[in-house]
């Protein structure tokens, strides 16, 4: 069957065209990279070398990485999942939620091997912006950046949970318990929160 | 600076990521060398950790033979068969060594067989490990 004849994956390269055709600047924005390995954290910044960006910086380890965001006006971390002393996870957690951490609210990518549901899951609530999974691809990474960075969702702090929203489908119709209130509060009030 | 397309940055990374891809085989004669290091040593954490990076790297940079092996050293290492630890990492890098040195990237079916062997000694470990308690 010709690509014109099925209509399905006629739709399937539109759309794969239009997002091709999307454009992004990083030029102005800084990337901290947190992971031990040398030879990834050369492979991750030669992407984003070819994205352009603006600042790459490099931790191989989470404690290097905790010191550089209150050193550096960071604008998102890629950081990897499996390290030795502190995992990602364990970083992430701190970043978000530690007294001590300059920027709770940064958009936060974790590389990963893991594509298991629970694992997902402990990402996602321990306040992950986003999940690049292995084997890294430019594109997934430009994508993963494109999110994180430039439409982040809303950031969310309760007692059990600070991160962004975990909720990815917006449904304003819905009207059921779990419906999050309004708080009520604006941007000022949750940087007050966040900074003070 | 003007925008980048997600075509542009793509193609730009792929070029650029060829001097990466040129220089993985000889990354992986180092990663190895550690791998060896460490087994002597007994440092299995660190041999699990470059195992796990391995897998990623590999697939990444067009060896999915090295990642699967890599896997499949990542999961003898986590059955608790300590008694077989320094066994199998010695057979694993050693796969490993031969898939860089015949230039074997994917699968093929010696590969292929390879990777059944490997499986089955992570299962024996596994058992042994379940019997040990």
């Amino acid at each position: 069957m010709t690509l014109s004849g099925d209509p399905c994956r006629a739709w399937e390269a539109r759309e794969n065209s239009k997002v091709l055709q999307k454009t992004v600047n990083f030029s102005d924005t800084t990337i901290l990279v947190v992971d031990d390995n040398q030879y990834m954290r050369q492979l991750i910044s030669h992407m984003l070398r070819a994205f352009e960006v603006g600042t790459v910086l490099h931790a191989d380890n989470a404690k290097e990485g905790f010191a550089e965001i209150r050193q550096s006006k960071i604008d998102c971390l890629i950081v990897d999942w499996l390290m030795p002393g502190m995992s990602g996870i364990e970083f992430v957690t701190m970043v978000r939620t530690s007294p001590q951490s300059s920027r709770p609210d940064i958009p936060i990518i974790l590389c990963s091997g893991h594509t298991e549901k629970d694992l997902v899951v402990e990402a996602r609530d321990a306040g992950v912006s986003e999940i690049l999974t292995k084997p890294l691809s430019p594109r997934s990474l430009f994508e993963k950046l494109d999110l994180a960075i430039f439409h982040p969702r809303p950031f969310i702090i309760m007692p059990s949970y600070t991160g962004p929203c975990r909720r990815r489908r917006l449904n304003a119709q819905y009207d059921g318990i779990e419906r999050r209130r309004d708080s009520g509060l604006q941007q000022h009030d949750i940087d007050a929160l966040l900074y003070s | 600076m003007p925008p980048l397309t997600l075509h542009d940055a793509v193609a730009r990374a792929d070029d650029l990521l060829q001097s990466v891809i040129a220089d993985f085989p000889m990354h992986l004669e180092t990663t190895f060398a550690e791998m060896d290091r460490s087994a002597r040593s007994g440092r299995w954490i660190e041999i699990q950790i470059a195992a796990h990076d391995l897998k990623g790297q590999a697939a990444t940079l067009g060896w999915p033979i090295i990642g699967l092996v890599a896997r499949s050293l990542e999961a003898a290492l986590k059955t608790g068969d300590k008694t077989n630890f320094e066994k199998a990492a010695r057979v694993h890098v050693d796969c490993m060594r031969l898939c860089v040195a015949s230039n074997i990237r994917k699968p093929v079916p010696m590969a292929a067989r390879f990777l059944e062997e490997l499986a089955e000694l992570v299962a024996r470990m596994g058992k042994s490990a379940a019997r040990a308690g």
